[in-house]
């Protein structure tokens, strides 16, 4: 011990000390540290991801908006569904899913069974077309909104699940009206929002032509029809035996007879040139075989 | 006085080494405390980080707890909103189509009178514009209005008649749909190709435009045509209500009770503000089919005549004396 001098006891205690901290920081202050920036940043992640009073109440608010305006679409659908939508015979309220009667009997529009629905709405549309001339509007003549007939199998009412297109998907009618004046026009393309209870009105492609008293106003339009509810499920007990059972068979005799010409004459000859459509000679100058004329310019 | 140590080193260092021993101890005591101290210290750090960990998780679940809210309400009411929404858009759709035309006739000096206003399917905001004015110089008014209404309009191309020295009689009116364009020229008017298949009015102005005779812009049938071989000859329907004939080029002379003037073609491109959405409103959304049962369609349907080969011009499907589909209206109209 006589022989330790004090620098060696210097230099012993600030190497112990040394040795003391470096245990005690690993031991002690390293950990925590660690722990305390591992706790800060899953608290950061968790307020990034709207863990703080700002976000709750912000997300508050957005429930609040998000309910309040789905209230208001509920309710402005009910108030449009009831403006624009038809009770389909299998719709609103009717329990019955007998798909039979709902095809032959049940009533839509004053007519019998969802059969006669191209008949229902064809003349009601002509109707209201014709119901225009007071507005100063008439109706080409010899205008027909030719709808193609539903498919003769009573079960492929199954198949209309949320969409009824009319006159055909993708194939409007084309409208062709006289205006007595500009402002008569422009006033009869407002009154389309007020086409009610056949289905949603679309129209597209307006053009105008000519001078007032005969301006030429043509559009095409579609009547876009959402059922209520969905349709009853087929019936195992229907055969074949009433009609075709593809979808689109009874329909295409309709077409067949009425829109034949341009539209189809185009799809069989790859060098065709399209053309006109078939206008199906003059009385069905509007019927849908002139709407599928229009289609086939790609631009609708 | 002088003191003097007379005591031998070792008494001293021995005594010193005791302070140093002290020190030192004291040194290594001091350093523990320290880090004690710090260590203490942090404590409160980690209770803070632990408080605000926990206070973001009560957040987060009630965050977590809206955003389920809101999603179960959007679930709930996504079927409604689509029909409301299929219903909004096409109301508005629907609602667009005047105030393009109004916008048109509004910004339409008294000299000019038009013979038809239609607006480009394919991008909703190109409207082609015929008509007529008595002299070159009103065309030019009414062009420099219209150009100036930038709220309305983005931009306005009028095609003005020559001048070249020395004049030549000019010479383009065609009767019939004889039409014989800049390109392809020469055909027979009544095989046009693919002329709007809808009214000639609408094929009428971009084929003047184009220079064209008429024939307007081909449907779908017409496409594997060269291009060379599209677009001339008469609008390729019966002449019906618009009539058949039509202009060789974008301008032409014209008489409108007993008036002479110039047959023009105009096409203005819209702001956006007036211009109608690009998309039709289609329900259900285009893509998903909602049902195809109980309409079919085609599938039956006769074919028109068939196309002819390319080279010739063919023509698919002549309207059987339906005077709704001619070619373009151009001089028919007058």
């Amino acid at each position: 011990m006589s022989k330790i001098s004090k620098w060696w006891i210097l230099g012993g205690s600030i190497f112990i000390s040394l040795v003391v901290g470096l245990i005690l920081y690993f031991a002690l202050v390293k950990p925590r540290s660690e722990k305390i920036a591992d706790l800060d940043t899953q608290a950061a992640g968790i307020e990034q991801g709207g863990g703080t009073a700002l976000m709750v109440s912000q997300h508050q608010q957005l429930l609040n908006q998000t309910q309040k305006q789905a209230q208001k679409d509920s309710s402005m659908w009910q108030v449009n569904e009831a403006r624009y939508m038809p009770t389909l015979p299998y719709g609103k309220g009717d329990k019955s899913s007998d798909i039979l009667q709902i095809y032959a009997f049940r009533d839509i529009k004053g007519y019998h069974g969802l059969k006669d629905l191209p008949e229902a709405w064809g003349k009601w549309i002509t109707k209201w077309y014709e119901s225009q001339h007071k507005d100063g509007v008439d109706l080409y003549p010899d205008s027909v909104f030719a709808i193609p007939s539903l498919s003769t199998d009573p079960n492929a009412i199954s198949q209309i699940q949320n969409s009824l297109p009319l006159p055909e998907a993708g194939k409007p009618w084309t409208v062709t009206l006289l205006c007595k004046s500009f402002q008569d026009a422009m006033l009869h393309l407002r009154r389309i929002n007020e086409l009610s209870g056949h289905g949603m009105p679309v129209i597209d492609n307006v053009s105008l032509q000519g001078q007032s008293p005969q301006l030429i106003l043509s559009y095409t339009l579609m009547l876009y029809v959402i059922p209520g509810t969905t349709p009853p499920p087929p019936d195992p007990r229907l055969g074949e035996g009433l009609g075709n059972s593809s979808s689109s068979g009874g329909m295409g005799m309709g077409m067949g007879m009425k829109g034949m010409g341009g539209a189809m004459g185009m799809g069989m000859s790859p060098m065709g040139m399209g053309g006109p459509p078939a206008a199906a000679g003059g009385p069905r100058g509007i019927s849908s075989g002139h709407g599928k004329g229009m289609n086939t310019d790609g631009g609708s | 006085m002088l003191r003097i140590n007379l005591l031998p080193n070792y008494i001293h260092e021995r005594r010193s080494r005791v302070y140093w021993l002290g020190g030192g101890i004291a040194l290594i005591a001091v350093t523990v405390l320290l880090f004690i101290f710090a260590f203490m210290n942090m404590q409160g750090a980690l209770d803070k980080a632990n408080q605000r960990l926990d206070t973001s998780n009560t957040y987060n679940d009630k965050y977590q707890a809206a955003d389920k809210s809101i999603q179960s309400v959007n679930t709930e009411i996504a079927d409604t909103k689509a029909k409301q929404d299929f219903i909004g858009a096409s109301q508005n759709y629907n609602k667009s189509w005047p105030y393009v035309f109004e916008a048109i006739a509004r910004d339409t000096s008294p000299d000019i009178l038009l013979h038809s206003v239609s607006i480009d399917a394919r991008d909703r905001s190109t409207v082609h514009v015929t008509g007529f004015c008595q002299t070159e110089d009103q065309l030019v008014h009414w062009w420099m209005s219209l150009r100036n209404d930038k709220a309305k309009f983005q931009s306005v191309t009028i095609s003005l008649p020559p001048h070249p020295y020395p004049s030549e009689s000019n010479n383009t009116r065609n009767g019939m749909g004889m039409g014989f364009g800049n390109i392809g020229g020469g055909m027979p008017g009544g095989f046009g190709s693919g002329g709007r298949p809808s009214l000639g009015m609408m094929g009428g102005a971009p084929s003047g435009m184009s220079g064209f005779g008429a024939g307007g812009r081909r449907g779908k049938g017409a496409f594997g045509m060269p291009s060379g071989m599209t677009g001339f000859g008469g609008g390729g329907g019966a002449p019906g209500i618009m009539g058949g004939g039509n202009s060789s080029g974008a301008v032409s002379t014209a008489e409108i009770s007993g008036k002479q003037g110039i047959n023009f073609v105009a096409t203005v491109v819209l702001t956006s503000v007036l211009t109608p959405p690009v998309s039709t409103p289609v329900w259900p959304a285009q893509g998903s089919s909602g049902n195809g049962g109980m309409t079919g369609g085609m599938g039956m349907g006769m074919g028109g005549f068939p196309g002819m080969p390319a080279g010739v011009g063919g023509f698919g499907g002549m309207p059987p004396g339906a005077g709704m589909s001619g070619g373009g209206m151009g001089e028919g109209m007058k």
